[in-house]
């Protein structure tokens, strides 16, 4: 699209183009709003982030973290110096490593079950799990924390990750499920039909197919846990972890190695996702 | 080939189909019901089969009629509901498809695709635990014949279709199968390719000396590649036999039909076959033809002529046709070909009979006369022998 030529007049009914010189239709010389309306989206979404990050390196003193004062790279230097900041993030990871090993092999399996068999209660399994997506945090935390009482399970670290799996196994079920159903059935018979008998089948086979289904929901489920605030603070007994952390901060003022943690958590992230996808790229 | 002069080959695979001489697969009474909920479905009625050890054999029916589900019983994926499926003599119903010696080649061809194309072809062996050295070399090996050597490190998702099935057939040739089940294995293919494939996969055949069941619904495929076919419609075999013998004897109607191009008549037998074994029979558009059937006068017969031979010359040029049927007729319709022109010609019946139309093909060799025009008199003769009697359908 050069803008530099000028327009010719459309003629749509005119004669026919010469033969060998191929007349180029002309394209509708609109703004672009697509592309402007992508770049809207992703600024609206990325300032925050941005900001976040920025203020991480903010050179401030006192606990006030809302002026741009100079740029500087202490933050990054001391990021570990409040012991009970860092002790949160610790159980954070904590919970969320376990909340998306346990989800990612649980949901996993249920996904598989739910995409591969026809079973009694597959019909209820399959809602719950859509209940459970949709339900309100709030009403899922308060249900828990009745339920933990109810059952005497003492709140606190265990009851957290515990909390944290029954939110987010929904989602590495529905991932699994939907990958299981486009698996072609071929391939297990034809592992079948060369030798391999049922487990080796799904080691060699049906397992490698699903790992990229399987990351993804894990991922997500770690996502999920860092992230969580409503659920956690229902159950969390006398733990903390960083969300709860920093919103118990607000108060007195969030330093800024919240800011840099917060950067840190979000690279971990982004380089978990794109590693993702470069494993499934080369995988293909 | 290296691969077939391995003095270790035969050891391996029990009860293959050089032990005996009994068949390499034996169906028997053999019938499958699918359910699906509440309704069922009967895919296979009633299948006897035998299939001789390094036998080429097609499995030929239209789009339906059972033939992936009779290739995926003797590959153990699905379990007759009734009958035996034997393998080299052994009944192997209910035994699971790792532990039955054969073989199959997919439609999808349903290649891993995460593994290398040599890793797919080595699958097999490495689950028979033969040693790394042995897997590389037959491996190799396997890929010279398929000549997909070059591609050996490829993902099986960047390659073309018909490197696709070619490492497909590698994949199940490489375990040296007592018998090889190929479902539709050139329907994936552009024409070109397919006809290509056809002679490719008789020489395969033929240099590992494998028994191959072959299923298609395309009957020239069949005829083409097969040592013998089994034509199956409805869940049930129609006719075994060689090629020769299915198109030129067709044991019914459906086969006559669906086998080649068949011209299909019916009549009454008006005298009985005397010393040359030929009756006379009426058609039921008044013409009288010869043919060689046992039923005795008034008797109710089809049966068929095939279109090449037929005869067609113009009416007047009469030749020395002594004792052939002869029918007159028009042409109604010319098709150009090529190597042949195909002559609809209608025949006009006695009286307020139906006319009826024959297809009639003739070589355009140099030693045919002129074009006949669409509305010419023609004559049609052939021997009383083309005059083949089906069985009931
Ligand atoms: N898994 C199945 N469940 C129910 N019906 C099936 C199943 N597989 C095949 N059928 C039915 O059985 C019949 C024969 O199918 P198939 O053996 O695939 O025929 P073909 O390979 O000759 O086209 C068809 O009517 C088909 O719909
Ligand atoms: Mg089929």
């Amino acid at each position: 699209m050069s803008g530099a030529t000028p327009p010719e007049p459309e003629t749509p009914a005119g004669p026919p183009a010469p033969p060998g010189r191929r007349v180029p239709r002309r394209r509708l010389r609109a703004p672009d709003w697509g592309r402007y309306a992508t770049w809207a989206v992703l600024c609206w979404l990325f300032t925050p982030i941005a900001f976040m990050a920025l203020f991480g390196f903010n050179d401030i003193s006192g606990r006030q973290n809302v002026a741009w004062q100079g740029f500087t790279l202490r933050w990054y230097g001391q990021v570990f110096s409040y012991p009970d900041l860092t002790a949160a993030l610790l159980t954070t990871a904590v919970v969320g490593v376990l909340t998306m090993l346990v989800s990612g092999v649980v949901g996993g399996l249920l996904g598989l079950a739910l995409g591969r068999y026809r079973f009694r209660g597959r019909g209820a399994t399959n809602l719950v799990l859509f209940a459970a997506v949709c339900a309100p945090e709030v009403v899922t935390g308060a249900a828990l924390l009745s339920l933990f009482l109810t059952l005497n399970i003492a709140t606190g670290l265990a009851a957290v990750v515990l909390a944290h799996v029954m939110f987010t196994v929904s989602y590495v079920a529905i991932t699994v499920r939907v990958r299981v159903m486009t698996l072609d059935p071929r391939l297990e018979e034809a592992a079948r039909d060369l030798g391999a008998g049922p487990w080796t089948t799904f080691r060699l086979v049906t397992l490698p197919a699903l790992l990229p289904a399987v990351t993804a929901g894990g991922l997500l489920a770690l996502a999920l846990s860092v992230d969580d605030f409503v659920i956690t603070s229902f159950v969390r007994g006398d733990a903390t972890t960083f969300p709860l952390w920093v919103w118990g901060a607000t108060r007195v003022g969030i330093p800024p190695q919240v800011n840099v943690m917060g950067t840190l958590i979000f690279a971990t992230g982004v380089l978990l996702a794109v590693g993702n996808v470069l494993l499934a790229r080369r995988r293909r | 080939m290296a691969t077939t002069t391995d003095p270790a080959a035969g050891a391996r695979t029990a009860g293959t189909a050089s032990d005996g001489d009994g068949p390499a697969i034996e169906l028997e009474g053999v019938a499958k019901t699918y359910r699906a909920g509440r309704s069922t479905v009967t895919a296979v009625r009633h299948l006897d089969l035998a299939v001789a050890p390094g036998e080429y054999f097609a499995v030929v029916g239209p789009s339906g009629c059972g033939k992936t589900t009779t290739l995926r019983m003797i590959g153990g994926f699905e379990e007759p509901t009734a009958g035996t499926v034997r393998l080299a003599g052994r009944d192997v119903t209910g035994v699971p498809p790792d532990r039955r010696d054969v073989n199959t080649v997919f439609q999808s061809y349903a290649l891993f695709p995460h593994m290398s194309v040599a890793d797919n072809v080595a699958f097999g062996l490495r689950r028979r635990r033969v040693p790394a050295a042995e897997v590389r070399r037959r491996v190799g090996d396997m890929l010279d014949l398929v000549e997909l050597t070059g591609v050996a490190s490829r993902r099986p998702g960047r390659l073309s279709g018909g490197q696709q099935q070619r490492v497909a057939l590698a994949r199940a040739l490489v375990n040296r199968p007592g018998a090889l089940l190929l479902d539709e294995p050139l329907g994936a293919l552009d024409p070109l390719l397919r006809q290509a494939m056809r002679a490719e996969l008789k020489r395969l055949q033929r240099e590992v000396g494998a028994t191959f069941v072959h299923v298609t619904h395309d009957q020239g495929e069949a005829l083409a590649m097969a040592d013998r076919l089994a034509v199956m419609a409805g869940g049930r075999v129609r006719q075994t036999g060689a090629p020769a013998e299915v198109y030129e004897r067709p044991a019914d109607r459906f086969v006559a039909g669906f086998v080649g191009a068949a011209n299909l008549l019916t009549g009454t037998v008006r005298t009985s076959a005397g010393g040359d074994g030929y009756a006379a029979v009426d058609l039921d558009g008044g013409q009288r033809v010869r043919a060689a059937t046992a039923a005795g006068p008034g008797a109710r017969i089809d049966l068929t002529v095939r279109p090449e031979k037929i005869r067609i010359a113009a009416a007047g040029t009469e030749g020395p046709d002594g004792g052939a049927n002869l029918l007159r007729g028009t042409v109604r319709d010319a098709v150009y070909q090529g190597p042949a022109t195909h002559y609809t010609v209608l025949v006009a019946g006695a009286g307020a009979a139906e006319p009826v139309e024959l297809v009639v093909h003739r070589q355009n060799s140099a030693a045919a006369g002129p074009a006949l025009r669409v509305g010419a008199e023609v004559r049609l003769t052939w021997p009383p022998e083309h005059s083949h009697v089906l069985g009931p359908a």
